[in-house]
């Protein structure tokens, strides 16, 4: 296992700087690596903040729309594991009405339905 | 050629009394009574020594008893099959849906989010149980009464499991302080470069 990795994903995720959410969002959830696109996910949830969420929502590919279901489903439990689940229910809500991409709006209504159930 | 003689006729032995002792209509037996057939059994004046293998048999007492317990696990096998496999079946289909692949999970969901927890088969039927008619007397409560007391029920009990959940993720520890803690953004985003260029998580 290559500590180094999930050591530095961790201090991005730590960072008060909003350019860590960038860094993470362009080598972690672009990278071919299913566990790193994994880990980074949760990463950006755990952050909790708008620009990191909507990273693992609205984009196609990405976190909650990834292609690997192990992806998908790591970033939905990390969501539904919140405490404050105010600013996701936020982006979820925009996602459902705004969203031009059917599958993705379907996916987030599918994420809400499962918070409204928790 | 040997003449055929009538076994009663030559053997003086054997007298009326006996054949009437080894008739079955006319077998008396002692107050010892004994179930081996071969007991009484004389072959050549010889008793046989075979220990009597149905002594101890009683079978009107276990059979009475295996009736019992027969119907009293027939009953608990009723309401086991009742309510909890219904439960079970709404558990493996959803998790069926998730595990299956990604485009299954909106079916899962779909079916979750549709199905409200006091509408789960087993769920339903037990309400449906509680809120018939000739129970409610004895009870003693009214209707919405009862209603209300199974809803908060199933609330609460997602409310716990959900807190429950949490509980164990959060527990999960999160590692902050290590040598990449204190770097700018800029040093990291070099640092995560280099080591996924390693090859990823797992060397």
């Amino acid at each position: 296992m290559n500590k180094n990795v999930l050591e530095i994903i961790d201090a991005l995720t730590a960072h008060e700087d909003m350019d860590s959410i960038r860094v993470l969002e362009e080598l972690g959830t672009n990278s071919p690596d299913n566990e790193v696109r994994e880990y980074t996910s949760r990463a950006l949830v755990r952050k909790n903040v708008h620009d990191s969420l909507k990273v693992v929502i609205i984009n196609q590919g990405k976190g909650i729309n990834d292609l690997s279901p192990a992806v998908a489903m790591s970033t939905i439990n990390e969501i539904l594991a919140l405490k404050d689940k105010s600013e996701v229910v936020r982006i979820l809500d925009d996602t459902i009405n705004l969203h031009s991409d059917e599958s993705v709006k379907e996916n987030a209504r599918s994420v809400k339905s499962l918070l409204a159930l928790s | 050629m040997a003449k055929i003689i009538k076994v009663g006729s030559q053997n003086p032995t054997f007298t009326s009394q006996k054949i009437q002792k080894a008739s079955p209509i006319h077998t008396h037996r002692n107050s010892n009574d004994v179930t081996n057939p071969f007991k009484f059994t004389n072959f050549e004046g010889n008793t046989l020594q075979f220990a009597d293998v149905f002594e101890g048999f009683k079978p009107q007492s276990s059979s009475r008893l295996r009736m019992i317990a027969s119907s009293a696990t027939g009953t608990m096998n009723k309401i086991k099959s009742a309510i909890p496999e219904s439960i079970a079946n709404f558990v493996r289909k959803v998790k069926t849906g998730v595990t299956l692949a990604w485009s299954h999970v909106n079916n899962a969901w779909d079916y979750a989010k549709n199905t409200n927890i006091s509408d789960v088969p087993g769920i339903k039927h037990t309400k449906d149980f509680l809120l018939a008619e000739r129970h409610l007397p004895s009870f003693g409560i009214s209707i919405s009464g009862v209603k209300e007391g199974i809803s908060s029920r199933a609330i609460n009990l997602g409310h716990s499991a959900m807190e429950k959940w949490n509980g164990i993720i959060s527990n999960i520890s999160f590692h902050g302080k290590h040598k990449y803690s204190n770097m700018s953004v800029a040093e990291l985003e070099s640092h995560l470069a280099a080591a996924l260029a390693e090859g990823g998580i797992n060397e």
